[in-house]
């Protein structure tokens, strides 16, 4: 018998895994500002291809160019060799491509049947959601795939079902969607340990039906445990791709994520080393746990003129500890001194005649009001704090002025509504609302989010030269450079925990990667 | 010193002087349309017609500086005057005794309303919507829905006695209860708190003011507003009838919102809302003068209602 050539090289073919995403070279510019660059990424039939980095590293957008929710602005992408430009998801879920993403798009009112068949034309007459029957038994079908169907009732409403479950119901709709590549956006995010086994369990038996995933995310552990390959993202440049997770060391993955050339503009050449254990301690916190969980058992000490650090992932806590701090959230136990005495729980305004200013996250939300005037901005804590009951539109302007001067404020008319001014100077007027308290501790809860690089290194200058006057100083910061270039000490906590201390002789990138995802400070060796 | 004053008056108070020039062309059309609208008989007229919604809107004004509303104030005025009515008639000589109990009275309706919307973060709009069919509800069953009268003569100083050049003392009485919530909103700690927890909440919050403390006294005021609006109406009249201040929610709101106070919140100022008080009612009393069938004042009260808030919008949606 004659061998057949074509039977040959499909074989051949066969034995190559078929890829059925391609990109290449693709970019993504937001209002001329590259968030994606040059970005080369692969999906194999049935694997499941991890997307890391840290927050900002472009990974969210990436799978939101794949899923057809932006749009690229460079590049090819290829889904089963066919070029596509999805416009929308539906035209992405149209040549099998979904994406579950963490706002889900389930409507909780309605049963997880009614959910899963909401946008099918089969179980519409005249315009009507009818079938009820016949939308039940599919979805128990589909549930069947993967062995869910004693998990999930097809009958319950959406609102009855855990996080978990909805994130199934999620897929599930996909694949009645004939889904074949699903991407997951940081799908255990709000998981525990028992849920994400039965979504990992999902995962798995659905690779074997030759269903391919994106699974975005940032935790180690977990992606060793489920995909097949890794890329990694940082600052919207493609670090490591596709390398495959098994033949990958955990501390190269590490350095992928978070190391990165430290310039200048944090400080970090210049940084002075120093001992502050002889200070006076502004601020001691023992064993503190919040009502919700998300702080557990967390001491820490500010001494005067330190600045302290609180480093680690999205979702470590870190927030929800400086609200507790001071006193926007209730804690369950511990205490919290300032100076020597005891802060009342869940007492902003005792927080602050104790000495303690805080710049929120949000500045948006719950930091500046936007739609006031810059002055009004800048003077309210001070007038909640200090001042009688009269208002005195002088002692504004003059402080506003004060303040405009010393943090070099960039702004015409004090009077103005804070809104019309950029990010960096609402971020100042943020900044100057609560040194105007004369604070003898600053918490600032990501100090240069949103801001351009000018107004980031006032910012600094700023913190630092208030620790260098006496003022303690609490940064949370998702930056890690901007940790090693402005804390005398910094702490790193994980899921509520705090699971290493550093000073700045012992700080680098690979420790503070290392304890905000897998290390515990005094476990290694 | 004075231009850059000017300039900041001029800036700040954009839609009151918009209203106010929208106010003033409607004031020469109508003295031209009607012999009779610019004597001082009529103006005095409109006051008389406007001033207990005068006070349901600066109380209205407030609650909605913090982003609320308070749908009760007719309910409230309703009760609190028929209480205070049948103290006056209870015996003799208690129409001092029948003022407190009517401040009283809207005291505990307010504090009801601002301890549900300020502690315990009900909705505003239901809360005040229960609040008002509660009170007018007892307000029938305590009176039997009988009209109160025959008050003792001394009771009418508010509302007909005359000080100065025919006008009676409810007006002074109006003008002295704007000055002083104008000064408290513009120029104390507490109205700008006031201000700041409608602007943002969540911000507010976290500069250390107690919103619930600040939102609830909103309500408090706003139900003082009630029982003395149901002063001078009992005192004007010289007598109480259990459908008083039925519907008068609608107009207190119509006039804020045609002043310039915006429904979100932390947006707007009395200066606005007594052009508003003015408008609406001025507008009634043209109708009238025109010999408008006045069903069609609904009509027209919507109309200047939509198109106070359209301009608002257009302006905005401009800037941006």
């Amino acid at each position: 018998m004659r061998a057949n050539p074509d039977n040959a090289r499909l074989k051949e073919y066969e034995s190559m895994a078929r890829k059925v995403i391609e990109v290449k070279g693709v970019a993504k510019y937001f209002s001329g500002v590259p968030a994606l660059k040059d970005i080369d990424f692969d999906l194999e039939e049935g694997e499941v291809h991890a997307l890391m980095g840290e927050n900002g590293a472009g990974k969210s957008t990436l799978s939101k160019i794949i899923s057809g929710i932006y749009q690229k602005d460079e590049g090819t992408y290829l889904v089963n060799g066919e070029d596509c430009s999805f416009v929308n998801t539906r035209q992405a879920v149209a040549k099998g491509v979904a994406i579950v993403t963490q706002e889900f798009s389930l409507l909780r009112d309605l049963s997880v049947a009614e959910n899963i068949f909401i946008t099918n034309d089969e179980y519409y007459s005249a315009g009507f959601l009818s079938n009820m029957k016949a939308m039940a038994a599919k979805t128990t079908e589909l549930l069947k795939l993967f062995h869910m169907e004693n998990y999930i009732d097809p009958w319950e409403k959406v609102e009855r079902l855990t996080v978990a479950q909805m994130q199934i119901v999620e897929i599930v709709k996909a694949l009645s969607k004939n889904a074949r590549i699903i991407i997951l956006d940081e799908p255990t995010a709000s998981l525990s340990e028992r849920e994400i086994n039965v979504l990992f369990d999902v995962v798995r038996s659905l690779k074997k039906d030759k269903i391919s995933f994106i699974i975005v995310s940032h935790k180690i552990n977990e992606i060793y445990e489920i995909s097949d390959r890794i890329t990694v993202l940082r600052d919207g440049r493609l670090i490591l791709g596709g390398a495959i997770t098994s033949e990958l060391k955990q501390s190269e993955l590490i350095r992928a994520m978070v190391g990165r050339e430290v310039s200048d503009l944090y400080g970090v050449a210049n940084f002075q080393h120093r001992d502050f254990s002889d200070e006076e301690v502004l601020l001691e916190v023992n064993d503190l746990c919040d009502t919700w969980d998300f702080v557990k058992n967390v001491s820490l000490k500010v001494h005067r003129g330190e600045i302290v650090g609180l480093s680690g992932l999205v979702g470590a806590g870190r927030s929800q500890l400086v609200r507790c701090i001071f006193g926007a959230e209730q804690h369950s136990s511990g205490s919290v001194r300032m100076k020597g005495r005891e802060l009342k729980n869940g007492s902003i305004y005792d927080s602050m005649l104790a000495g303690i200013g805080f710049v929120s996250e949000d500045r948006k939300y719950d930091g500046l009001f936007q739609e006031m005037s810059i002055s009004i901005n800048a003077n309210i804590a001070d007038l909640v704090a200090h001042r009688g009951s009269l208002l005195s539109h002088r002692k504004d302007l003059e402080e506003t002025m004060r303040m405009k001067e010393k943090l070099r404020i960039k702004m015409n008319d004090a009077d103005a509504a804070v809104k019309y001014l950029s990010g960096g100077n609402q971020q100042k007027v943020l900044l100057a609302k609560w040194l105007m308290i004369h604070p003898d501790l600053l918490i600032v809860d990501e100090p240069t989010r949103g801001v351009d690089i000018g107004a980031k290194a006032d910012i600094y200058q700023i913190l630092r030269d208030l620790a260098a006057e006496g003022t303690g100083i609490l940064v949370v910061s998702s930056e890690i450079p901007e940790i090693m270039g402005l804390c005398n000490t910094t702490l790193i906590m994980r899921e509520g925990i705090v699971t290493g201390v550093l000073n700045s002789r012992e700080l680098d990138e690979e420790k503070i990667g290392y304890y905000s995802t897998i290390g515990m400070q005094g476990e290694e060796k | 010193m004075g231009s850059s004053t000017l300039k900041r008056i001029t800036k700040n108070f954009k839609s009151e002087l918009t209203m106010l020039g929208i106010f003033a062309v409607f004031f020469i059309v109508m003295s031209f349309a009607s012999p009779y609208f610019l004597t001082s008989r009529n103006i005095l007229n409109i006051v008389s017609q406007v001033s207990s919604n005068a006070l349901l809107s600066i109380g209205m004004t407030i609650v909605i500086l913090t982003g609320g509303i308070d749908l009760s104030v007719g309910g409230i005025l309703g009760l609190s005057g028929m209480i205070g009515a049948m103290v006056i008639n209870s015996g003799d000589g208690r129409p001092v005794l029948g003022v407190l109990v009517m401040l009283g009275v809207a005291l505990i309706c307010g504090t009801f309303n601002g301890v549900l919307v300020g502690y315990l973060r009900m909705p505003a709009f239901i809360v005040t919507l229960g609040t008002t069919n509660i009170c007018r509800s007892l307000d029938y069953v305590i009176s039997n829905a009988n009209t109160q009268s025959g008050f003792p003569d001394g009771y009418s100083f508010l509302g007909k006695h005359k000080v100065f050049a025919g006008i009676p003392v409810y007006v002074f009485f109006l003008i002295a209860m704007f000055a002083i919530f104008i000064f408290i909103l513009s120029k104390t700690k507490f109205g700008r708190f006031i201000y700041a927890s409608g602007s943002n909440l969540e911000a507010a919050e976290l500069s250390g003011i107690n919103v619930r403390f600040i939102i609830m006294m909103c309500y408090v005021i706003s139900g003082l507003m009630c029982a003395l609006a149901a002063w001078i109406m009992t005192s004007r009249l010289m007598a109480c009838d259990p459908t008083y201040g039925n519907g008068a929610e609608m107009d207190a709101i119509a006039a804020a919102v045609i002043g310039g106070t915006s429904m979100s919140g932390g947006k707007g100022t009395l200066w606005g809302t007594i052009i508003g008080v003015l408008l609406v009612g001025s507008l009634r009393n043209a109708l009238n003068l025109l010999g408008v069938n006045p069903y069609w004042q609904g009509s027209a009260l919507g109309a200047v209602i939509i198109l106070a808030v359209l301009a608002e919008r257009i302006s905005a949606l401009r800037k941006s």
